[in-house]
């Protein structure tokens, strides 16, 4: 299996650029295979739409990272819009929790979500990212050397 | 917030063992008791205050038959002590010696009641005209009246006073059955005695009276006629019981015959529905007196308890005033209930706010440690690869983050302390405020950054607290800063202030990005931040909103055609 799409949605800015650095390192390009909502309205608008012209790689996105935490509409209201308005859509894809938080209800509430694969402790790294990506199957390219 | 996190403040409701009124059972119980004291008390007090009355009775209707009595034994005394006298000096006989001996008595004075006291004169009938000759003597008019049919004739020779007595002179009693069977009874007996009811001839009124008699006899006990006094029954009674302050009053009678009637409505004292009553019957003399004796009015004014009642009325005044605490006691307790619940509700709220506080705080104070790794590991991962070139754009994006925490923890201090008590006023003077905020922005207005244009037009200086009113000035400056519009040419921040009435009015305009339609209504709430992509903690505009809250003030913002402003009215309070 080949390198995932990946949709990243966060609304901090300086996380995204974070964890698009992280997926760069492990081959997943922002202009080949990623795509990057700054809020769920906007992530929901374009799973629930068709394919857009601008959109990189495959469609819906193998792999969805997802915050919990943004304003108006958080992670798991998303998640629970998309399985009401597009629900092949979201079985379609492997759907990951981003949580920085401290919280535990949170992890257990991502645990029991059934359209929930998994979730990852920010912040995101490259290993975790390899080891998430050998989990799906991915054969992931070695790491870049200089 | 998607997050409900069970409050850990919950009541369990209260057990209500009250009724509709709010009563406990232990209430009723006290007022139960205390009525029943109170009529425990009523009813032993009406009990001693009738017996009361009965004492009385008693000894007031002992007190008028003895005086009746009493009075009868004084006449009975003064006609035996004339028989006595008659017996011993034959010679009293005569009208002048009987007229000395009734002045000597001095009737009026010592024998009230008695209208006179006379001698009675047996005289056979073939004697009557010698007794004729004999009185005509000294009286030629003395005749004997009336003519009968008896054999033997009884005549009052003399009667002292003889003026007010002169009708009855000469009268034969024998002819009349009451008078006769008297004087008979005298005779026969030996004993005083009384007629039954009869009306003196003497009497213009007409009413009831009686004779009362002792024989008259000489020294060989040979009857010779009567020693009588005649009595008017009212003036007997008048002169017997006028002086004495009675309390009841009385009927006599005589067989079927009333002698005395005082027990009419006419009487002044009468009370119709006396008190007590009794009836006592008197041996009198030969006859059988009845005596009707009835409480009166006086008895009635004299005996009236008001106690009884006076108890009755007080404990149920007390019981009153029981329940009436017992009530006011119920309903302070409802309202002390409903006002805990009101509290328990209020808490629950603001802890509910206070678990949504901690929850959002903690999350906003961990994402830019965990972003501040997330670059430590970028950074580390190069420089394992030997690759420098990007470190300091990482570490500038771990001191972005540090920067942004250090300003959440900063807000959040202040948050802390906005709800501290007010500090006391202080003159504020507005533009050196104002200078000094704008300069403790010069790191944030890095770059192309608005200019400050400021107009104060203020007829003194104003009393403000000094902290609160920095920390608005600044968070609202800070959001105008941060919220410029990169495009905008001539970007600018002006701040107006001037007195309207009795407010100070601060203005603050900028035109700068303006307010998301999305936040106009919640940008005053707590973590309601303008645009994720600025740094903020989201409590600047929460914290301004409380601070004026503190300072009795209010803000306004509006934005619209480029333009945003605040408008912050304060209370004006002139500097001393």
């Amino acid at each position: 299996m080949t390198l995932p799409t990946v949709l990243l949605v966060d609304d901090d800015p300086t996380v995204n650029l974070l964890n698009q650095m992280v997926l760069q390192r492990v081959g997943i390009r922002l202009d080949e295979a990623l795509q990057i909502c700054t809020n769920a309205q906007a992530a929901l608008r374009l799973l629930t739409g068709p394919k857009p012209p601008e959109w990189p790689g495959a469609f819906p996105p193998g792999l969805v990272l997802l915050d919990i935490n943004m304003p108006e509409t958080n992670g798991f209201e998303l998640l629970d819009a998309l399985g009401k308005q597009a629900p092949e859509t979201a079985a379609a894809m492997q759907v990951f929790l981003l949580t920085s938080s401290v919280d535990h209800g949170d992890q257990a509430r991502a645990r029991r979500h059934p359209l929930v694969a998994g979730y990852l402790e920010k912040p995101l790294t490259t290993t975790k990212v390899r080891t998430l990506l050998q989990e799906l199957g991915v054969d992931v390219p070695p790491r870049p050397r200089r | 917030m998607h997050q409900n996190p069970t409050s850990p403040l919950s009541t369990p409701p209260a057990p209500d063992r009250t009724d509709a009124l709010g009563l406990h059972w232990g209430h009723w119980l006290i007022l139960l008791g205390s009525l029943t004291i109170t009529v425990a008390l009523y009813l032993r007090s009406s009990q001693a205050d009738a017996t009361g009355q009965a004492i009385a009775f008693e000894r007031e209707s002992e007190r008028v038959v003895d005086l009746i009595l009493d009075r009868m034994a004084l006449y009975e005394n003064a006609l035996w002590a004339g028989a006595a006298h008659l017996q011993a000096s034959p010679n009293a006989s005569t009208l002048n010696a009987w007229s000395r001996y009734a002045a000597k008595l001095s009737i009026e004075g010592r024998y009230p009641g008695v209208n006179g006291i006379g001698l009675v004169e047996l005289v056979a009938r073939e004697d009557l005209p010698q007794y004729l000759a004999r009185h005509r003597i000294h009286r030629p008019e003395f005749s004997v009246y009336p003519p009968h049919d008896h054999p033997e004739h009884l005549v009052i020779s003399y009667i002292e006073p003889s003026e007010l007595n002169s009708q009855a002179v000469g009268l034969d009693i024998a002819h009349e059955s009451n008078r006769r069977a008297g004087a008979l009874r005298a005779r026969d007996t030996g004993t005083a005695t009384i007629t039954g009811p009869i009306v003196l001839v003497q009497d213009s009124d007409q009413t009831p009276g009686f004779l009362f008699y002792v024989p008259w006899v000489d020294a060989q006990e040979r009857f010779l006629g009567l020693v009588y006094a005649p009595f008017v029954m009212t003036r007997l009674m008048h002169g017997t019981l006028e002086s004495q302050r009675r309390l009841v009053h009385l009927r006599v009678r005589d067989g079927g015959e009333v002698l005395y009637d005082e027990l009419v409505p006419s009487h002044p004292l009468h009370d119709p529905d006396p008190s007590m009553s009794e009836q006592t019957v008197l041996e009198m003399y030969g006859r059988r007196w009845t005596i009707d004796i009835q409480t009166d009015l006086a008895f009635r004014s004299a005996h009236h308890s008001s106690t009884p009642r006076l108890i009755l009325a007080a404990g149920l005044l007390i019981d009153g005033i029981l329940l009436w605490f017992f009530l006011a006691l119920a309903r302070k307790n409802r309202e002390a209930i409903t006002y805990a619940s009101e509290v328990t509700e209020r808490l629950e709220a603001v802890n509910e706010e206070l678990v949504q506080f901690n929850y959002r705080t903690s999350h906003d104070l961990v994402a830019p440690l965990k972003t501040m790794r997330g670059f430590a590991a970028l950074c580390l991962e190069d420089i394992a690869n030997h690759d420098t070139s990007q470190l300091p754009d990482w570490l500038a994006h771990i001191d972005q983050q540090a920067a942004r925490l250090v300003a959440l923890v900063s807000d959040l201090l202040d948050l802390s302390r906005a709800d501290r008590p007010n500090e006391r006023p202080e003159p504020i003077a507005l533009a050196p405020l104002l200078d000094a905020a704008w300069a403790g922005l010069a790191t944030a207005r890095s770059g192309h950054s608005p200019e400050l244009k400021t107009e104060i037009d203020l007829p003194g200086t104003p009393m403000l607290e000094p902290t609160r009113t920095q920390q608005i000035v600044e968070n609202i400056l800070s959001n105008a800063v941060r919220y410029h519009d990169p495009d905008q040419p001539h970007p600018w921040v002006r701040v107006r202030a001037h007195k309207h009435q009795d407010q100070l009015v601060l203005i603050f305009e900028d035109n700068g990005l303006g307010i998301p339609e999305k936040i106009r209504e919640t940008m005053f709430e707590m973590f309601v931040r303008g645009n994720s992509s600025q740094p903020g903690s989201g409590l600047g505009l929460y914290l301004v909103a409380k601070h004026l809250q503190r300072m009795s003030g209010r803000i306004e913002a509006t934005s619209r055609e480029g333009v945003t402003r605040f408008t912050i009215t304060l209370p004006w309070r002139d500097a001393p």
